[in-house]
């Protein structure tokens, strides 16, 4: 399976990126990590009639760590993201996450923001953004503009992001303290995409759930935001009933609407998904409590 | 008239120089245009793993590269590790413990497996079970595969003391 | 001074000769090979199932820079015959498969049109351009749907889509019906997956205008038999074509039959005066590289008070797909013919049908028809014993044979390989072995423990006899040099299964010389006068002892050859540490480098019939099949809140009679249970209503990867077989043969408390296995 013709371009700036962009926009496909993209060439699913490869761009392979936030460049490998203990003490969600995704092979190229650029449905990283109300920053030869989680995973393979823009950085707010984040999903085999995921985030106040975050991944085409049952976790001491109650609440949230594919059938997933959020909460709040405990 | 660009590469200690069609995948070029045929084709999907070389000494797939992506890099293949005579620690422990059998994704999990042990000296179970998660093997069933996997974590270990 | 024994080669653990060149990427595989000004042949695929084609357009494809030329079955429809099938029987429809689409397509990924070009991206980026039109025909898919009254008919000439029906009885099925205290019915079904080697299908042949000779490299199981087709079917004397099987990455049956590419690409050779070079990618191979397994099957059992198992009769479906291929009924027969297993079940009847509908060909995977039929009567036994309220080890152990009723003529035939005759074995003694090694008399307390904990745990049996080692026969020849170093060429072509080491073993055993001074030669048809391929377990058994036998030959002359020159009586000469010696005075020896030179054309021939060099041929030609047997017992969880199943442990008690390496033996059953692993948890090749395939990459087709198999416990008897010099039997298959029953008997006895009935073989994905959880519950 060989992939198509186009023609290929490595800029050595963001700003030479955009252009490219600007001029060839619909036709043309940014090229970061390559391990969703390509598999889509080879097929000939995906035909590009140009590619802009960013790899090149200084700057786009920095993590920056600013109190409160962090920042990832486009090109920052999702194995360098998973590898950062610094990371992992302020996001710890996105790094529980990343163990899911694929294998290390896959890691040592794909990056975090084409991740959530490519937005496959069944793709872990969107969850966590979305998750922790992540903001993306979408660059063009117009400026650039910051999107929020919230509006940016909008379908199957598609974001907020125009044909001619580049996301070029995702921020995330770092963890408070005595938070636990874990992230749990449900496969036909390791590292294959998600049935079923649920990325969870507790941050406990006195043996009590003072945030609760929680979305899920592969229940619709795009991440879905549990508020229901964050609601129902919020200022609960966590107990194996309340966790039971809210898992049961999951398959009221709104918007569910799980693919029905070879791999599993709509009513499987919608099944599953109580048993996942089940896992994900529990381990959140053990995580959670244990920082507050000191331990 | 096709788009060519330059591509400058070393390949297991080797320069090369080439114009290369955008499109050549990096998996084709070490086969067809270097004739370096060790590195095999088994989906182009970046699922199977037997097209895995190391690039920068990290683990990758060779099927979701394009060849001028590695304009400038360094790239290992089965072809430079070990030689029949003198096989690397992975290779020993893979023929010690009966690990392969046709022969095809072999080259594949030796690159893998050297490329985990050279950039972490003491992986984890979850770790080696991680990198291995990412090859298929349809002959062996994985078992001897796991033993020859162990045997060559501590033997580097204990190459290490 | 005692002289130490040399230690034997054979059944040891020799650690494999293959694989210094593999580990260090020195295989050479079909793809690898680089011809000057070589072509690359793309083949374009038919979109849909079941079609006329209107009209194939080159135009566009022709316009492309890259092209060289597009080829469809106008243009060769004189140059080539229909591909072959070799196990059809007299009244079979003879419905076979064209090296291009005659017309009318029959599934998606026949092969159209077929397009030469500079190098494989152009060939694709051509072959993409090449317009089709088709006139869509009503599509069949299923065996229910392909045998209905009025069902669309694939072959009009045959006005049916039944291509094959066989026929076995044995003893007095009606009486025993008659006489029975239970009769059980069931309908058991298979699903399609198959042998998805890890490297795809590819030919390189090119054509020596000289000598007008073709030389076709292939990724083969059967190179002398690939001669055979592709002169046959390019109507060609078999000296004009040389077949070569390079390194072979995988096979399981794959590749052990006849495809279009295979005379394609030599005839484009041919014609161009280029070598032509194809190479399947994985989306290709999914779709048209055969499939296997799918049947139904109608079974009937007469069984007494006691729990013993009279008579079987059983109708049975097989769903061959588009066409009788290379190996097409025997997959029907082999169930057919083995299904009772190691029962006695002195009552039998099987009526088995070949059926044809739009999906890809099926033919044969590892094990053939015999994971099926250890399915069915594994499962029926389970079944049985579970209605009657019998231990299932004890039902079991009742109505199996023991070693004092063999041999025992089935009354049953599987078709190329002859009569079903258990020539040795002791069933019983597997299955107690099994029994221990699983825990089986400590698992019921453990299992009710588990259930008041929430935990479904289960324990499956599955005992099989299965035919191996068939012939018709495997040739070698043995040469030895100036050197004393020794040469065997054989009709074996291994893919993986270290035959080369095996073959070294016998061989190094009959001389008593090192493992390195042998040198075993194989796939390359000029090289090797004859041979069959490596397929259905036979090579180790049948060629290993053509190789030792001709080893043995070989000694012989080289005795002859001492006794001359030493002037003694042959009588008064042993063999031993590679030389002759005279018995009493070892100095007084001749080793076989001394032999060989004095018996080469150099030297005077030693006597009128001894020929020029120190060389011996032989055959070994069985007298009938040896059946290996085994017993797998399988411990599962089932997770009921998301249907994973979990494999805790899985033992396998096997005989495959002789054993000369055990590590490589192991490293087979290794990979036959992984495979029916696969296939009973992961692997499918469903089709949508259209006949579109939807299981087309990696993502979709589900191979088990590192986590999905768990260590297996491997015990064994050495049963050997008298139809064999050595008691070799063939190992290779086993290992699939007995996974999909004893899986999903646990499977069954894991959810046991909820009353599930299983009655078929999978995928038990997770999705499958909730929905049988919920249809047993209230509400569900």
């Amino acid at each position: 399976m060989k992939p198509p013709r186009f023609d290929y371009f490595a800029p050595a700036s963001a700003q030479e990126a955009v252009s490219l962009l600007a001029e060839h926009s619909d036709e043309a496909r940014v090229l970061a990590g390559g391990q969703s993209l390509v598999p889509l060439m080879n097929m000939r699913l995906a035909r590009p009639s140009v590619l802009v490869d960013i790899n090149r761009i200084p700057g786009f392979g920095l993590v920056g760590l600013d109190d409160g936030q962090v920042t990832l460049g486009a090109t920052v490998r999702q194995g360098a993201a998973l590898a950062d203990s610094e990371l992992a003490r302020r996001v710890p969600l996105m790094t529980a996450a990343l163990r899911h995704v694929g294998h290390p092979q896959n890691r040592a190229r794909g990056t975090v923001v084409g991740s959530l650029a490519h937005h496959d449905p069944a793709a872990e990283l969107p969850a966590v953004a979305l998750a922790l109300d992540a903001e993306v920053t979408a660059a063009s030869a117009r400026g650039t503009r910051p999107i929020p989680a919230g509006e940016f995973f909008v379908a199957y393979y598609t974001t907020a992001l125009e044909p001619d823009e580049l996301a070029t950085h995702v921020r995330f707010p770092v963890a408070a303290p005595n938070t636990g984040a874990a992230f749990e999903e449900f496969c036909r085999r390791t590292g294959d995409f998600a049935l079923v995921g649920v990325a969870a985030q507790l941050t406990v106040d006195d043996g009590h759930v003072r945030d609760a975050r929680l979305a899920f991944v592969a229940m619709a085409d795009h991440p879905i935001r549990a508020r229901k049952t964050e609601a129902a976790l919020t200022g609960k001491a966590i107990t194996p009933q309340t966790v039971t109650e809210a898992a049961r609440l999951t398959v009221e949230e709104d918007g569910l609407e799980p693919a029905d594919d070879i791999h599993a059938p709509a009513d499987f997933r919608l099944s599953v998904l109580p048993v996942i959020a089940e896992r994900a909460i529990s381990l959140a709040w053990s995580r959670a409590t244990a920082q507050e405990d000191g331990r | 008239m096709a788009e060519v660009h330059k591509l400058s590469i070393t390949v297991n200690g080797e320069k090369f120089e080439h114009w290369v069609p955008a499109r050549l995948l990096l998996s084709d070029f070490l086969r067809d245009t270097i004739g370096l045929t060790g590195t095999h084709l088994g989906c182009e999907q970046g699922v199977c793993g037997s097209c895995t070389v190391l690039l920068g000494g990290e683990a990758i797939r060779s099927c979701l590269m394009f060849a001028v992506q590695a304009d400038g890099a360094e790239v290992t293949t089965i072809e430079g590790l070990g030689e029949p005579s003198q096989p690397n620690a992975v290779q020993r422990a893979m023929h010690d413990a009966h690990a392969l059998q046709c022969g095809f994704c072999t080259a594949g999990i030796v690159v893998g497996l050297t490329g985990l042990l050279q950039n972490c000296a003491h992986p984890s179970s979850e770790e080696v079970l991680d990198t291995l998660g990412g090859h298929l093997c349809r002959c062996t069933g994985y078992v001897n595969i796991r033993k020859a996997a162990a045997a060559a974590v501590a033997s580097y270990a204990a190459e290490e003391e | 001074m005692a002289v130490q024994a040399r230690p034997k080669y054979v059944g040891g653990a020799v650690k494999r000769r293959e694989d210094p060149r593999l580990l260090s990427g020195r295989g050479r595989y079909v793809a690898d090979i680089q011809l000057p000004r070589m072509l690359h042949l793309a083949i374009v695929r038919s979109p849909m199932a079941h079609a006329t084609i209107s009209e194939i357009d080159a135009t566009e494809a022709l316009a492309e820079a890259g092209t060289v030329a597009v080829v469809t079955f106008k243009e060769i429809r004189d140059a080539v015959h229909p591909l072959p099938s070799i196990d059809l029987f007299p009244d079979s429809k003879p419905a076979l498969h064209t090296a291009l689409a005659d017309g009318k397509v029959r599934y998606v990924g026949e092969p159209v049109a077929a397009v030469l070009a500079t190098d494989a991206y152009a060939a694709e980026d051509a072959a993409e351009l090449v317009g089709l039109d088709l006139e869509p025909l009503p599509v069949v898919l299923s065996i229910d749907d392909a045998v209905a009254a009025g069902a669309p008919v694939l072959y009009e000439e045959f006005g049916t889509n039944v291509a094959n029906t066989i026929r076995q009885e044995t003893g007095d099925v009606a009486a025993a019906f008659s006489a029975a205290a239970h009769v059980f019915e069931e309908t058991f079904t298979i699903h399609r997956y198959g042998p998805v080697p890890m490297e795809t299908r590819g030919v390189v042949a090119e054509f020596n205008a000289t000598t007008g000779r073709l030389k076709v490299y292939s990724s083969t199981q059967f190179p002398h038999l690939l001669r055979a087709f592709i002169a046959g079917t390019l109507s060609l004397p078999e000296s004009k074509v040389q077949v070569i099987a390079p390194d072979v990455g995988g096979g399981f049956g794959a590749k052990c039959e006849f495809y279009p590419e295979e005379v394609l690409a030599p005839l484009l050779a041919m014609r161009t005066g280029r070598p032509v070079r194809w190479v399947e990618d994985r989306r290709e191979h999914l779709i048209s590289t055969t499939q296997a397994r799918e049947q139904k099957h109608k079974i009937k059992a007469a069984v007494d008070a006691d729990g013993t198992i009279t008579a079987v009769d059983v109708e049975s479906w097989t769903n061959n797909g588009s066409c009788m291929f290379t190996l097409a009924t025997t997959p029907a027969s082999i169930f057919s013919a083995m299904l009772r297993g190691p029962y006695r079940i002195p009552n039998y009847r099987s009526v088995s049908h070949s059926v044809l509908s739009n999906k890809t060909p099926l033919a044969v995977y590892r094990g053939a028809g015999h994971p099926q039929a250890a399915f069915v009567m594994e499962r029926t036994v389970d079944i049985i014993a579970g209605r009657l309220g019998i231990d299932r080890a004890e039902l079991r152990r009742r109505n199996m044979l023991t070693s004092d009723e063999l041999p025992s003529d089935r009354g049953t035939e599987i078709v190329l390989a002859g009569k079903v005759n258990y020539d040795s074995g002791d069933y019983p003694r597997c299955l107690s072995m099994a029994l221990d090694l699983i825990g089986y008399e400590a698992f019921p307390a453990r299992q009710r423990e588990a259930l008041r904990a929430g935990r479904y745990l289960g324990l499956g049996l599955c005992c099989f006899v299965e035919e191996t080692a068939i012939g018709p026969f495997e040739s070698a020849i043995v040469r030895v040099d100036g050197q004393g170093k020794v040469t065997v060429l054989t009709g074996c072509s291994p893919h993986g299964q270290g035959h080369v080491t095996a073959l070294s073993q016998l061989v190094a055993d009959e001389f008593e010389i090192p493992l390195g001074d042998i040198t075993v030669l194989y796939g390359d048809t000029d090289l090797i006068p004859d041979g069959f391929g490596t397929f259905a377990s036979r090579s180790a058994a049948i060629g290993g002892a053509a190789a030792r036998k001709a080893a043995a030959k070989v000694k012989a002359r080289a005795m002859q050859v001492a006794s001359h020159l030493l002037e003694v009586d042959p009588a008064d000469l042993e063999w031993a540490d590679g030389e002759a010696r005279v018995k009493g005075d070892p100095s007084a020896s001749v080793s076989l480098a001394a032999a060989a030179q004095a018996a080469t054309a150099m030297s005077a021939p030693l006597s009128e019939d001894f020929g020029f060099h120190l060389t011996g041929e032989d055959r070994f030609q069985p007298a009938g099949i040896a059946f290996s047997n085994a017993v797998h017992a399988v411990i599962t969880e089932v997770d009921i809140r998301t249907g994973k199943v979990d494999i805790q442990k899985y033992v396998v008690v096997h005989d495959c009679g002789t054993v000369v390496n055990p590590i490589i033996v192991e490293g087979q059953v290794h990979g036959g249970v992984a495979q029916g692993i696969g296939g009973t948890l992961l692997e499918e090749f469903p089709y949508a209503p259209d006949g579109q395939p939807l299981a087309t990459t990696f993502m979709d087709y589900l191979l088990p990867t590192v986590d999905d198999i768990p260590d297996i416990v491997i015990d064994h008897l050495e049963t050997p077989t008298p139809l064999n010099p050595y008691g070799m039997k063939g190992a290779g298959e086993g290992g699939a043969v007995g996974a999909p029953g004893c899986i999903v008997n646990a499977i069954a006895d894991a959810l046991g408390p909820l009353g599930v009935h299983l009655t078929d073989d999978g995928p038990y994905s997770p999705a499958k296995v909730l929905g049988l959880v919920r249809r047993t519950q209230p509400g569900g």
